[in-house]
């Protein structure tokens, strides 16, 4: 089992406490081992990014940490309750404490559905209140997340792209979570309606205190709402560090790669920037390579990560974990 | 000579509510060798910009203006006049390669497929230069990956078969249509050397189409920046990205995130409020101007002629961002 240092932060108990998370699916091709004995914990009012790349097992987290899909092995524990071991409707009925925000609006959204409806309905699948009360509550959200009044009895076809999302991100809110996933919630956008989003989620984030897994393949964007940054390849978390550290102290050669790799909007510095360039692609979920994941495209592999996969461990500043054979 | 001049290009698409003005107007130039990044949100007619001048559009497309590729005019060219330039001296490359490949055939017959076609090669010898390209666009073990199926490579390596496929006959333009937008950045990264050392080795010119800031700062030496369908700014690309004069360049730069800086709280980006409108007709006034922060009657009331601002860049804006310190610290918030 991974080792986990330095992670929780200081309120006692974490808003997310997850060990050992693992998920397989079968297929007809052979089990699929989407995450692998992944270990993290989230802080009360503390954003963690999550990044990789296709096929990193970044989304299963999510689902996952959420009971959107049972894991195969691990414990998630919300709020100090254990919630992976519960039955169905136990599940179900602690629901309103965590929610997911998806990447498209368009088909999260009910479309036969009006908008106050949509975000509504948490409140009336868990009983929560009157009617009356809730569609107060549902206004008071959609408000909250700006939108106009005269969204409400709208349908989400009628809404733009960006306003689809704020309604995504008002039904995720009403019954106030103390945990949101939310995956690649901007993906779908463009970028001018992306930054709006992104403050958006931090805004709310900062007066609301809820606890977010935030997950993007979007370096820049991660950092710009992450407290912290965990960074995941074929299944495994590689590192975990502050986003302040990201750019300079990365210490494993996936991250260096990625942050390499992610282009700069600025000609002189993109041209003049030292790039790793990774050789081969991810390799398939289905037969993950024995040791370290990483060691086929790594440029500084070991004979050592051929055979062991590295533990997670200390790394530099607070918070920082590492799993290589390099660094440990 | 320039290779490609297209002037006061438009294209119309008919609908249910009327038709809508995809592209209003469009001129530019592409020279020989020269990369050319056309970029802009969802909407704004870039893609719909380029395929035109190929016939790419369907049946529906009302085009008119002028697009003359190596002294030949492209558009109302007859099918059989396109064909023999598709392919052979203009060559397209989509975002997503699973749908351009045919799933049943094996990539390198794919790639075989062009040769013969346009070059008239023997089955032999086709065989031998597609496995000779493959490797040119970085595959490993061509010859091995010549008999897999498109389902059995990644995504990265099918755009690298298509990338193949597109050079096959050496063409002299390069048409890539968010080439890279489906990939992974590590591969993404890989797909846009690949794309330089071409247009080096080879001398083909390459007009990108992308939505990607980071992309156009990595790869482009001219950029065009596009709004509800017209030119708004263009100018070689370190003055541009240095000093954005239109303002919704401007606004454009300031939206998205950058790197570096993490973990502070207090940085802001700023978000376009308001949507990209959909024109129906050509209007007479800055279409941004309702989104626009310094927007005034002028830009309600009046289009703003596209004009050189400084050497080498120009927009159609009323009121220009300075060409200033200020300016340039503007694009590092």
């Amino acid at each position: 089992m991974n080792t986990v240092n330095g992670l929780a932060p200081a309120s006692a108990v974490p808003a997310l406490q997850v060990t050992g998370l693992t998920k397989h699916f079968r297929t007809a091709a052979g089990t699929v081992r989407a995450v692998d004995d992944v270990s993290f914990s989230i802080g009360k009012g503390e954003i963690v990014g999550l990044v990789g790349e296709s096929g990193s097992g970044k989304s299963t987290v999510g689902r996952c940490v959420v009971m959107l899909s049972p894991p195969t092995a691990g414990s998630v524990v919300m709020d100090g309750v254990e919630i992976s071991g519960l039955q169905r409707g136990a599940i179900r009925r602690r629901r309103t404490g965590f929610t997911m925000i998806f990447q498209d609006p368009a088909t999260s959204l009910n479309p036969r559905m009006q908008v106050r409806d949509i975000v509504a309905e948490p409140l009336v699948i868990h009983r929560i209140g009157q009617p009356g009360e809730r569609e107060r509550r549902a206004t008071e959200l959609l408000d909250l997340v700006g939108l106009p009044q005269m969204a409400a009895t709208r349908f989400p076809h009628e809404l733009s792209g960006g306003q689809r999302q704020r309604v995504s991100i008002a039904r995720a809110l009403i019954a106030s979570p103390s945990l949101v996933v939310a995956d690649e919630p901007t993906s779908a956008l463009d970028v001018s309606i992306q930054a709006s989003i992104l403050n958006l989620i931090k805004d709310l984030q900062r007066d609301l205190g809820f606890a977010c897994l935030f997950i993007s393949h979007d370096l820049a964007a991660v950092e710009y709402v992450a407290d912290r940054v965990m960074v995941m390849y074929l299944g495994r978390v590689v590192e975990t560090i502050g986003s302040a550290e990201l750019n300079e102290r990365a210490a494993h050669p996936y991250t260096q790669a990625l942050v390499s790799a992610a282009p700069v909007p600025d000609p002189d510095e993109q041209r003049s920037r030292e790039r790793i360039t990774l050789s081969g692609d991810i390799p398939s979920p289905l037969a993950p390579p024995p040791g370290c994941h990483f060691h086929l495209r790594c440029p500084v592999a070991m004979d050592v990560c051929r055979d062991r996969s590295p533990e997670l461990v200390a790394g530099s500043g607070t918070g920082h974990t590492v799993a290589c054979h390099r660094v440990s | 000579m320039t290779l490609l001049d297209v002037r006061d290009l438009s294209v119309r698409f008919p609908t249910k509510k009327g038709p809508v003005l995809a592209v209003d107007g469009l001129t530019y130039h592409v020279e020989p060798g020269e990369i050319i990044s056309l970029v802009g949100e969802s909407g704004c007619g870039k893609s719909v910009g380029i395929l035109s001048l190929l016939g790419l559009q369907g049946p529906t497309a009302r085009i008119s203006g002028s697009a003359v590729f190596d002294g030949k005019e492209l558009l109302h060219a007859s099918e059989k006049h396109l064909s023999a330039i598709r392919g052979r001296q203009v060559a397209c490359v989509f975002q997503d390669p699973m749908s351009s490949l045919n799933p049943v055939l094996t990539v390198g017959k794919q790639v075989a497929e062009v040769l013969r076609r346009h070059r008239g090669l023997s089955a032999a010898k086709a065989k031998a230069q597609v496995i000779e390209l493959l490797e040119r666009v970085g595959i490993p073990a061509p010859a091995q990956r010549y008999s897999n199926y498109p389902h059995e490579m990644s995504g990265g390596m099918r755009q690298r078969v298509m990338i193949a496929m597109a050079i096959a006959c050496e063409p002299r333009l390069l048409i890539a249509d968010e080439p890279t937008t489906a990939l992974d950045v590590t591969i993404q990264a890989g797909i846009l050397e690949l794309l330089k050392e071409l247009r080096r080795d080879t001398g083909m010119a390459v007009l990108l189409v992308t939505h990607d800031l980071g992309v156009v700062a990595d790869i482009a030496d001219r950029v065009i920046v596009m709004y509800a369908g017209r030119k708004v700014e263009e100018g070689e690309v370190r003055a541009l990205f240095a000093n954005p004069r239109h303002q919704y360049t401007r606004r454009l730069m300031e939206a998205i995130p950058r790197r570096g800086g993490g973990g502070d709280r207090d940085r802001r980006l700023s978000g376009i409020p308001g949507t990209v409108p959909t024109l129906h007709e050509s209007p007479a006034a800055c279409s941004f101007a309702g989104r626009c922060a310094v927007a005034s009657e002028q830009c309600r009331t009046a289009l703003p002629p596209f004009a050189e601002i400084a050497p080498g860049q120009s927009a159609a804006c009323w009121h220009p961002g300075p060409q200033a310190a200020e300016a340039v610290t503007g694009a590092h918030p």
